[in-house]
């Protein structure tokens, strides 16, 4: 799953991530993802953005934590703002990502969460 | 005489008249004036006795033939007139002394019956205690006046109410700007410039009062040198009494001020002029003593806090303040005032509009010393920089708002570059690959430039935060080695020394790295090598990065750390960069506890260093 206020950087996430053989649902809206996440979907990985227009992607992290069902999910949060690592990982991300970043960065770090998972 | 005949008054009266007589008498007969008679009176008179008579003059008083007597005895003697001696001097050899003595005296010709003249008769008087006491008092006088005259002091003496000049000192008629002439006039006629002025009728009013009238810089109006003048005196005005108290004279003693009063109206003047100056600026100017008691706080102060002047201006200052800054900025003063290096500071001051807020002020204070080098005062500023801080802080939400901003589509934009890479890879055509991949390699050049500014705004807002952990020196230095060659065209040569772990923001550390390596390649155009190296001393780390470059003039060298700091000179357009790199390091190295540096030679290359501890204490 795919969360980013910004659809260029969703499409262009998708556009990689489908390159590679992976398959991405896209959200826009935290609420969407979190509507889809409580109707039963089950993503390998959750890839998202910290800042959505109104919703903090930590918040988010921390709703998906809180969810027993949810928790075991990993959360990679994303950010333009490098100083940021700590409190995404304090709001239970599993990793930190900095805008921009290399696309063989971004997908070695979501295969290793597929395989461990 | 001729009664004396006809009453037939007896010869022995006429004897005891002539002998008891209070005045000294003598007759001499003959043209060599034998002394026929002498009563007591004159032989005191010479200092002779009775032995003398039957003798004559000169043979008996020798010494007195050269003194003129023979002469005029001669001429009463032969002529028959009468010589009148008025304090006459005489040498006189009297009781063993040879000393001048004064006489009033008569010589007049002696007739016989038949009118012939044959003799001549002395009266006299001695009169030498009155001339030494009348010589001895002009002396007096003569010196007196004398100390009058060459005093320093103008002093003259006006006589009666139409204040006759009787006598002014050269003092005097300098000040007036007159000559000797003056003296004997009135003193209006004298100085006609004082009609209008107080002093005539000051004078004449002390022989009414007989009262002394003093004055302390007083100023009166003056032609001297042909215009009229303002000066300055101390002078009094003292009445001289006669014994039954009437005032005769008045005498005037006066000093001559006009320098000292004129330089002290001149301080008076410039202080003001200068406090003027200082209260009509907008700026809070102010001075203190070397311990650092304001002793001057200008206009402006007190109209923006509202405090009254009698309030302690430093206790004013305390309860403005914001509390929270308050010991630091004591402290960093105490420095100041150790050292007498200039002060400067900027901290918060209560908004006395709105009480529940702080205006920021720049705080700035030189000292000022004496000859021997001690501080004597300190001139100070509190400068509002308020609105300034406010566009600043704007300034840096807008880099930080915008760089953020610009990363969106930085990002997206990097995916699609790669994207197109790996399919042009795929699709075995390894030239467009490679023009894909450049095109990546633009977009991290341009992300790196937002992240200086970044950067640069999180130092400025105080929000850098390194997150410290520890991490394998040496194996960063590989790292970064590794990813600048792969983008130099220099060969990074790398004196390895192992250095092991060391406690620090890696990410941080590495940027800082990499910023000096990156510095040294592009200040290193002709070069093809710059040299790497670590080495470990007791706790400390130092890493330096050394080139073959165009180098720092010496004034320059401290400047570089500076922020917006770029090569100056001819070079300064072919270099790229924004003049962050070396700023947000040097605040990097300074956050880690350690220090950054260089060594530099312009023109032959510069040395790159920083140190930081290796584990936190």
């Amino acid at each position: 799953m795919v969360l980013d206020d910004s659809p260029a950087i969703v499409d262009s996430i998708e556009m990689m991530m489908e390159f590679e053989g992976l398959t991405v649902s896209k959200f826009y809206k935290g609420s969407d993802m979190l509507d889809v996440l409580y109707t039963g979907a089950r993503p390998d990985v959750i890839l998202m953005d910290m800042w959505l227009s109104g919703e903090d992607g930590r918040d988010i992290c921390r709703h998906i934590r809180a969810d027993e069902s949810l928790s075991e999910i990993p959360v990679i949060i994303m950010s333009a703002s490098r100083g940021l690592e700590q409190s995404a990982l304090d709001a239970g991300a599993n990793d930190f990502i900095a805008k921009p970043f290399d696309m063989d960065h971004m997908v070695s770090k979501i295969r290793g969460y597929i395989k461990t998972d | 005489m001729e009664n004396f005949s006809t009453n037939n008054i007896s010869h022995d009266s006429l004897l005891t008249l002539f002998s008891k007589a209070p005045v000294a008498m003598s007759l001499l007969l003959g043209d060599n004036f034998v002394i026929s008679n002498a009563n007591p009176q004159i032989l005191e008179l010479w200092g002779r006795d009775h032995s003398v008579i039957g003798k004559p003059l000169f043979e008996v008083l020798p010494e007195i033939k050269s003194q003129g007597f023979e002469e005029i005895l001669e001429k009463v003697y032969k002529k028959g007139e009468i010589f009148n001696g008025n304090k006459w001097p005489v040498f006189l050899h009297k009781y063993g002394q040879y000393e001048e003595h004064f006489f009033n005296f008569i010589y007049a010709p002696v007739y016989n019956d038949d009118q012939a003249i044959i003799g001549v008769s002395i009266v006299a008087t001695e009169v030498t205690d009155q001339i030494i006491y009348e010589k001895k008092l002009k002396e007096s006088e003569y010196r007196f006046e004398d100390l009058i005259r060459q005093s320093e002091y103008s002093i003259a003496i006006y006589r009666s109410e139409e204040l006759y000049i009787e006598f002014a000192n050269d003092p005097m008629l300098k000040t007036w700007g007159k000559d000797a002439s003056v003296i004997g006039k009135r003193l209006e006629d004298a100085l006609p410039e004082l009609e209008g002025q107080p002093f005539i009728g000051i004078l004449k009013d002390i022989f009414r009062t007989g009262d002394t009238y003093t004055a302390t810089e007083d100023m009166v109006e003056l032609v001297v040198d042909g215009k009229l003048q303002s000066f300055y005196y101390n002078f009094s005005y003292k009445p001289l009494k006669n014994s039954e108290g009437k005032v005769y004279a008045i005498h005037n003693m006066a000093v001559n001020v006009t320098d000292e009063v004129v330089a002290r109206k001149s301080i008076q003047e410039s202080e003001k002029k200068y406090r003027d100056l200082a209260d009509s600026m907008p700026q809070f100017v102010w001075t203190c003593d070397k311990y650092g008691r304001i002793t001057y706080m200008n206009d402006s102060w007190y109209s923006y806090t509202g405090f009254s002047k009698q309030e302690n201006p430093n206790e004013a200052i305390r309860k403005i303040i914001k509390p929270e800054v308050y010991p630091h900025i004591l402290e960093i003063w105490e420095k100041s005032a150790k050292t007498g290096k200039p002060f400067e500071v900027e901290y918060e001051f209560q908004d006395p509009k709105k009480p529940d807020t702080y205006r920021w002020f720049l705080g700035r204070a030189v000292a000022s010393f004496d000859d021997n080098g001690e501080i004597v005062q300190w001139i100070g500023t509190f400068t509002d920089i308020d609105d300034f801080k406010q566009l600043q802080k704007q300034k840096d939400d807008f880099l930080g708002i915008a760089s953020h901003e610009l990363k969106t589509p930085l990002t997206s934009l990097k995916l699609y570059a790669q994207f197109i890479e790996m399919k042009l890879q795929k699709q075995q055509d390894p030239k467009n690959a490679e023009v894909a991949r450049r095109m990546n390699d633009q977009i991290d050049k341009l992300t790196e430039l937002i992240n200086d500014l970044l950067d640069v705004t999180k130092i400025q807002n105080g929000k850098i935060q390194l997150s410290e952990s520890e991490f394998d020196f040496d194996r960063l230095v590989e790292e970064v080695i590794t990813e600048q060659q792969m983008t130099a065209r220099h060969k990074i040569i790398f004196h390895e020394h192992r250095i092991g772990m060391v406690t620090a923001d890696r990410h941080r550390i590495s940027q800082v790295m990499s910023n000096l390596i990156s510095n040294a390649i592009k200040y290193s155009p002709d070069a093809d090598e710059v040299f790497v190296s670590a080495a470990l001393q007791n706790n400390r780390v130092r890493f330096s990065v050394k080139d073959l470059g165009i180098g720092i003039p010496q004034d320059k060298q401290e400047k570089v750390f500076e922020q917006y700091y770029r090569v100056s000179g001819s070079k300064e357009y072919t270099f790229p960069g924004l003049g962050l790199g070396l700023y947000i390091s040097s605040e990097i190295i300074k956050r880690t506890g350690g220090k950054i540096y260089v060594h530099s030679v312009e023109g032959k290359g510069s040395e790159f260093s920083f140190e930081i501890p290796k584990i936190k204490i």
